[in-house]
């Protein structure tokens, strides 16, 4: 019954995405410009020009500031969420269903509401601020300037609510008793914090972590639909230069060998990025 | 002792509630101020689509003069002239095949992987986790090549059977951690009284883990509704277009047309599905979510 059961999900799985996955390793070494045309061979000569062109390395650094700063402020405020939502508070509930909603708004609904946010001429932020007084404060805020920040503000506000669930989650499993321990001790509930919880759900922490890693390099919808229609080549990150150099972003440049070779320097930044965050996050996992 | 243990613990543990109420105040401001921003964020585009443009281009903060002349007119904009309709029933079409299907192999799949220690079994699971590292972007080229050679490019079949691949692997995941879960008694039963290996899946396994496979399905709608790059990888015809290629579609033209309500419409007309299923369901989509990866 092995086979049988396993067939279809495996046959599906391995046509429609590995397969092309494969391919692509063998697309990253042509040049090819449309599908009508035919692939010229060039070896490495994709990756060659990866590394002159100065396009790819403003989206490769955008790309991990997204991933850096992003993730230094979902992880800030999702623990501290974390630590308060632990609590025995009135409203709890409402206010994780509350923080996690954004996750299951479409990308593209997310990102038109924050370009309308981010809409010098009605949008809410520069409202906001002209109300309160603050119009010093104003800009641009999609200028290319500012649109990495703005977007990786609006990124925040959009995942903070998952990695706050997850570890939530891994805080539930915690036997109260530790606790219990830990203020029989006289600890502080900050101190609780980083002394008891925080190396108790080390290892949700770490998977967390790496999930975010991953999404954060892959992240396009929302990004794509912020910066609609053509984000300037400045503002691109990996997912938007590749987007721009197979199909278009507003009007197609067809170097799909390049967006494909693109494609699996993503693939090697995911991977490597989660080699790296498994290796600074090492620690003997506890036992309970 | 136990008594004695419960004692002793029992008045710290007041003590700490008591402590928490008082202390909790500024922790409070700050949930708030979250929350704040979160509901005027929505509140405001809701807003918005009730009102004229003139309205929506003076500030954000002045309310709507005629709510419901404006929201008629915005909604019938973006549902029938924009043909919203046709990418909301598009969109259906493509997420209740798709979540059908992924969870008709999956679950099969799943079942084997959790159960049976075939030789392979942890080479098969790592070949299906593997896809979940795997970005999109890479196979873009590929994908569109192969399914315009099968014939499949612009047609929601080729969309489905798309989303069901790169579905597969959280799936499998999600499904193959769920059915480890289930107590095996019962299919021991089954089998001592002579039931078939397919009758044990059926009549036993698919009963007991159907809270498994409906996170699942909840799981694929949300992310599969959502879909974007691969949609508009695929789809190229107006008549076949998904909602979000459909919303996406309304902000290009609005370029010209500058028909900003009409827009905030489209988006709300995205978010409601969302948000219904979220009202009614945010625990079960929230551990779905979230499933696979805690302990």
């Amino acid at each position: 019954m092995v086979i049988p059961f396993l067939l279809p999900a495996f046959l599906l799985y391995t046509v429609f995405f590995v397969y092309p996955a494969i391919q692509a390793f063998w697309v990253s070494l042509h040049d090819w410009s449309g599908f009508g045309q035919s692939m010229v061979y060039i070896g490495m000569g994709n990756y060659q020009e990866m590394m002159k062109d100065t396009i790819f390395w403003s989206a490769f650094r955008r790309t991990l500031y997204i991933s850096v700063v992003g993730g230094i402020g979902i992880f800030g405020l999702a623990l501290f969420f974390a630590s308060i939502l632990q609590r025995e508070l009135r409203g709890k509930k409402f206010f994780r269903s509350l923080i996690f909603f954004p996750m299951v708004v479409p990308g593209i609904g997310l990102g038109l509401i924050w370009q309308f946010i981010y809409n010098n001429d009605w949008g809410l932020l520069s409202g906001f601020l002209n109300l309160v007084g603050l119009d010093k404060l104003d800009k641009f805020w999609l200028a290319p300037d500012n649109i990495i920040q703005s977007l990786t503000v609006a990124i925040i506000w959009t995942y903070v609510g998952y990695y706050m669930t997850i570890l939530l989650a891994g805080i539930d499993k915690i036997p109260i008793t530790y606790f219990e321990a830990a203020i029989l001790d006289g600890a502080s509930e900050w101190k609780m914090f980083f002394t008891v919880t925080l190396p108790m759900i080390w290892d949700v922490f770490v998977v967390a972590l790496v999930l975010w890693v991953i999404g954060s390099l892959k992240i396009f919808d929302l990004i794509a639909a912020t910066t609609f229609p053509a984000p300037p080549t400045s503002t691109y990150t990996l997912t938007i230069y590749i987007w721009s150099q197979a199909v278009g972003t507003y009007t197609p440049v067809y170097r799909l060998g390049y967006a494909t070779a693109l494609g699996v320097v993503l693939l090697i930044m995911v991977v490597i990025s989660v080699g790296i965050t498994r290796l600074i996050t090492r620690k003997e996992a506890i036992e309970y | 002792m136990p008594t004695q243990i419960s004692v002793k613990s029992h008045r710290p543990m007041s003590n700490f509630r008591l402590r928490n109420r008082l202390g909790n105040i500024p922790y409070y401001i700050i949930l708030a101020i979250w929350a704040i921003i979160t509901i005027v964020v929505f509140v405001w585009v809701i807003e918005s689509s009730f009102k004229t443009n003139r309205e929506v281009f003076k500030d954000p903060w002045n309310l709507p003069t005629a709510p419901w002349t404006s929201a008629i007119a915005n909604y019938t904009k973006a549902w029938e002239v924009s043909h919203m309709q046709l990418y909301f029933i598009n969109s259906i079409l493509v997420v209740i095949a798709s979540v059908f299907i992924v969870v008709a192999v999956s679950a099969p799949a799943a079942y084997v992987l959790s159960r049976i220690p075939f030789i392979g079994n942890s080479a098969v699971s790592y070949y299906f986790i593997a896809g979940m590292g795997l970005p999109f972007q890479l196979i873009l080229v590929p994908l569109f090549v192969m399914l315009s050679k099968i014939g499949l490019a612009d047609s929601l079949e080729g969309l489905i059977l798309v989303y069901v691949g790169v579905s597969i692997p959280f799936t499998v995941l999600l499904l193959t951690g769920f059915f480890k879960t289930l107590p095996v008694e019962l299919e021991d039963a089954a089998s001592v009284d002579g039931c078939s290996d397919f009758g044990i899946f059926w009549k036993v396994m698919m009963p007991l883990g159907a809270p498994g496979l409906i996170t699942a399905a909840i799981f694929n709608f949300i992310s599969i509704w959502n879909e974007y790059l691969l949609a508009m990888l695929i789809i190229n015809s107006d008549k076949l277009r998904t909602l979000p290629l459909g919303v996406m579609n309304i902000r290009y033209s609005m370029q010209y047309t500058a028909d900003w309500t009409a827009l905030f419409a489209a988006v709300v007309i995205v978010i409601i599905p969302n948000f219904l299923l979220y009202v009614f369901l945010s625990d079960r989509i929230m551990s779905g979510l979230t499933l696979g990866v805690g302990k």
